[in-house]
């Protein structure tokens, strides 16, 4: 209506229209979900809230679990920090490549960690970057020594300070011992402890190999500890040896100072088996517990954030094979909706030994913190609660307690598939149900309607086609109400006709007898007075008016029945009305001016002569009745198509609007006639039941032309279009 | 003249009218409420004519019956119909169970009630006498009326037609290709009514006509002036 169209919504679109209320469902689901999972957040972070400080419970106060030192004064340079590979090592390639993952931790040593104070030393002479990690049993060491002059040793000439050499200081339950690594030639070198006594041969020691392999700028060093050989501290020392004849190494930089003060040599830092044991201990699933010290390195760590993908289940059944099928279907409307995430995580190895994530600092300030941080291009949202380890009332590392939230979002993404499915089947089913219905109940009523259209009849007539029902419902009492009120109607149409009839038959014979009265008074009467005379011609005048009308109401009754085998023969039907009009309506109304407007040519029309009298001469009584006096009834013949049609004009009256629609039927009257001629409202029914028996049609409406007063038009089929 | 006529009437208002009016007439008139008491005063003796009024009390084909039980005593004896009924299929019922007439009631029952009765006794009479001239036979294309004895024959066959009727058929048919006005019409019809009456007489008259012959097409109406026979 707003943009001037009038649309016209059925039921059936406005009860499809209500169908979209099921879109409520998949709402609710999603709002379902998302407070449900933020609940599982929740209450995830406080099960690792609460692991976090049950480790951090069972870790406190174990002193002997942390050597102070080794937690709190990792000096970079001097303690190392055991890496644990990610790669599988091979020592005797020719390629370091296996070391990738972690070289960009290795550290670089030059001038400022020369042992020997020498003033002329060249920066270029001498340097390295190494990096020391541990896999399985060995500890692997990757020195990558730029030296611009490479040195060998002799064959038998066990003058280890006579060429390049790595030197390896490893302290093992107080003892220190000291291993050299100097090869005669690039390739496979077993280490040599170094004697105390320069003159013994030195013991080999097989359990310290190391791969010697000349670069542009010097060479790498690969080397390979067994693990059993390890004590709690460990330095490395590079020796450059530039001339073969001066017998001492020109530069060596160590990773310590090498003095034989123990004190002096590096921590050897790892993760602690110890703290790992108990760690495993408080097994949590699917959790990585990490114990993080100052420095932000992980000194324990178990557990992985790998889940175990158990819920997978093979589709077993018909029901389990659709429903994956609906699935893999609806996968792309449920993607919308979810929020991927990836199962693929790099686990172990190639964690990050430091941890840097918020919420550490707090941990050693004592405070507990619960953070959230992705890793896999943020495709992983990890869960890290962060507790405090006290020792002796210090905080002395942190407990770090992970997990992925994926199996939260897991578990919302099936949720909001099964909702998204759901939503869909019960809108599908559940739409689909109501738009069945409302097409049921429409169709239903939209029958019913066509039916009640159907039952009145353009003329008026009553055919009652309503299909009565045995629907119990709204619909089926309405179809049997209207099945009812018709019936009602007709019974009264009916009654109407046949109380005509009957109170014509009925006082035919007291109206024949006061007639028959009035003739013998009339007759028997000797010598009558001229007044009595008078009231005997008043009473047979009435007599014959009161004759006159049930005579019509007879006609009106019986004109259906018998039109049936009139006499239809071709009429020239606009000499017939120049011949009626002077023959019967001016003799008949003779003050009335008429005015007959009729073509050149003949106006052929097929039909009974004596009805067509009949139905015109009541339509010209009807227009003499409630012409204007003065005015003139004016009678127009045309042709319109395959119709001849009489337009018939009188000035005066209007027919009432409300009523024009059944002034044709039988006993309607709808103007105020002025003439003191009985009216029964019969003379229009009259005329158009003749003429629609003749195939014609008989219209009445209100001029137009700026005079006031009505119009009746006549129409009937020229002659040789009928089927007469 | 000194005719019997016997009215069947069960209306006491109009039976006392009726009888006055034809005993002015100069007939003699005995009247019988019912139909009971008619068969009982027709075993007796018969009438010269009677009048049946169809219903009688609560019996509505009472006057059809004694018709019926008329026509076993007697085959020649004038019955004329009066009734309130106005169907076609009533006229015709009565014509076939030989019913002379069919007149119905109204308000201008007595102005030409007695000149039918006078007209059926001189039918009467000449059926008695058994000479009709020939001068009362109208005879062309396939018509044969015989004025005397009130008979009409289309292709041979008898077409059975009230008095009213008859009289306006061979008021036309008597000189072909005549227009007959409607007001010829009625005055030989010996009945004051309307144009309307008259065209219901004649489509009657046609219907009757076609019942025979179904092609039936010389009854012409003249625009509402009147109706000619076309012969051919």
């Amino acid at each position: 209506m707003a943009l001037g169209l009038t649309m016209r919504a059925t039921l059936r679109v406005k009860l499809a229209l209500v169908s979209l209320l099921l879109l409520i469902i998949p709402l609710l689901g999603l709002r379902l979900n998302s407070s449900l999972k933020a609940s599982l957040i929740a209450s995830q972070e406080d099960a690792l809230n609460l692991t976090a400080t049950a480790v951090s419970t069972a870790l406190s106060n174990r002193a002997e679990l942390f050597v102070q030192e080794r937690f709190h004064s990792l000096q970079p340079g001097r303690d190392l920090y055991l890496f644990q590979l990610s790669n599988a090592i091979k020592i005797d390639d020719n390629v370091i490549t296996d070391w990738l993952p972690e070289i960009s931790k290795a550290q670089t040593f030059g001038q400022e960690h020369l042992l020997n104070e020498d003033p002329d030393f060249d920066p270029e002479s001498l340097s390295f970057r190494y990096i020391a990690g541990k896999q399985d049993e060995f500890l692997y060491a990757l020195f990558d020594v730029k030296d611009d002059r490479l040195v060998y040793q002799g064959a038998n000439l066990l003058d280890f300070d006579g060429s390049d050499h790595l030197k390896i200081v490893i302290e093992k339950n107080g003892e220190q011992h000291t291993y050299l690594l100097a090869p005669q030639k690039p390739g496979l070198v077993i280490g040599v402890l170094k004697p105390v006594n320069a003159f013994i041969d030195p013991p080999t020691e097989n359990r310290i190999i190391g791969m010697w392999n000349e670069t542009d700028k010097g060479y790498t060093l690969e080397v390979r500890i067994h693990a059993d050989m390890l004590g709690d501290k460990l330095a490395f020392a590079v020796a450059d040896v530039d001339d073969k004849e001066t017998g001492s190494p020109d530069a060596v930089i160590g990773t310590v100072s090498l003095q034989e003060d123990s004190e002096e040599l590096g921590w050897l830092l790892t993760t602690s088996t110890a703290i790992e044991t108990i760690l495993n201990s408080l097994d949590r699933p699917y959790a990585r517990i990490r114990v993080v010290d100052r420095n932000q390195r992980v000194r324990a760590e178990v557990g992985g954030l790998h889940e175990i993908q158990n819920h997978e289940q093979a589709a077993d059944g018909i029901f389990s094979q659709l429903m994956t099928r609906v699935h893999a279907i609806f996968q792309p409307l449920s993607r919308l909706f979810t929020s991927s995430f990836s199962t693929d995580i790099e686990d172990s190895a190639s964690q990050p030994t430091e941890v840097d994530i918020q919420g550490i600092k707090e941990g050693f300030e004592g405070n507990n913190s619960i953070t959230r941080y992705h890793i896999a291009d943020g495709l992983v949202e990890v869960m890290a609660a962060i507790a405090p380890v006290y020792d002796r009332g210090e905080v002395i590392t942190v407990v770090v307690v992970e997990q992925t939230t994926n199996s939260i979002l897991s578990l919302s993404n099936q949720l909001i598939e099964e909702t998204v499915l759901l939503s869909v089947v019960a809108f599908l089913i559940g739409g689909g149900a109501l738009f069945a219905f409302a097409f049921v109940i429409s169709s239903r009523i939209r029958t019913l309607r066509n039916q009640a259209d159907a039952s009145i009849t353009e003329d008026g007539k009553i055919q009652n086609v309503i299909t009565k029902t045995e629907a119990r419902d709204e619909i089926g009492d309405l179809g049997r109400t209207l099945d009812t009120m018709l019936k009602q109607l007709q019974e009264q149409i009916d009654y109407r006709e046949r109380m005509a009839d009957n109170l014509e038959h009925e006082m035919r014979t007291p109206l024949a007898g006061v007639a028959a009265s009035l003739k013998n008074i009339e007759e028997e009467l000797a010598d009558p007075q001229t007044q009595v005379l008078e009231y005997l011609e008043g009473a047979k005048h009435n007599t014959r008016q009161l004759h006159e009308l049930l005579t019509a109401i007879r006609e009106g009754v019986t004109l259906k029945a018998s039109l049936s085998h009139e006499h239809m023969e071709a009429i020239d039907f606009g000499e017939a009305i120049s011949r009626w009009l002077d023959l019967v309506w001016r003799k008949a109304f003779p003050g009335v001016e008429f005015i007959y407007q009729r073509p050149e040519w003949a106006a052929e029309i097929r039909g009974d002569v004596d009805r067509l009298l009949q139905a015109l001469d009541k339509l010209v009584e009807n227009a003499v009745s409630y012409h204007r006096s003065g005015t003139p009834i004016e009678l127009v013949l045309g042709q319109d198509n395959s119709f001849i049609a009489l337009r018939l004009i009188n000035q005066g009256s209007t027919i009432d609007p409300d009523i024009r629609p059944q002034i044709f039927e039988y006993m309607v009257s709808s103007r105020v006639s002025k003439d003191t001629r009985p009216h029964l409202g019969l003379g229009l029914y009259i005329a158009k039941t003749i003429i629609e028996y003749h195939g014609g049609r008989l219209t009445g409406s209100n001029l137009q032309d700026g005079r006031v007063g009505a119009v009746f038009e006549v129409r009937l089929p020229v002659k040789n279009q009928t089927l007469f | 003249m000194g005719y019997r006529i016997t009215l069947v009437e069960d209306d006491p208002q109009l039976q006392e009218n009726y009888v006055k009016a034809l005993e002015r007439s100069g007939y003699d008139v005995s009247v019988c409420g019912e139909k009971q008491e008619a068969i009982d005063a027709f075993e007796t003796s018969l009438p010269d004519l009677v009048i049946l009024d169809i219903m009688l009390g609560d019996e509505i084909d009472a006057g059809f019956e004694l018709c019926r039980h008329l026509r076993a005593l007697s085959p020649t004896i004038p019955i004329i119909f009066l009734t309130a009924r106005n169907s076609d299929i009533d006229r015709v019922s009565g014509l076939r169970l030989g019913g002379w007439d069919y007149l119905t009631k109204d308000v201008t029952t007595l102005d030409f009630l007695p000149a039918r009765i006078s007209a059926m006794f001189r039918t009467v009479e000449i059926l008695r006498s058994g000479n009709s001239g020939e001068e009362d036979l109208i005879e062309h294309s396939q018509l044969r009326i015989d004025e005397a004895r009130k008979e009409v024959y289309w292709l041979d066959k008898p077409v059975l037609l009230t008095l009213t009727e008859f009289w306006i058929l061979s008021a036309i048919a008597r000189r072909p290709g005549h227009l007959k006005t409607h007001d010829q019409l009625m005055d030989a019809a010996n009945a004051v009514v309307t144009n309307n009456t008259i065209t219901a007489h004649i489509r009657r008259i046609r219907n009757k006509f076609r019942e025979i012959d179904p092609d039936f097409d010389h009854i012409r109406s003249e625009y509402g002036m009147g109706y000619r026979w076309h012969s051919a």
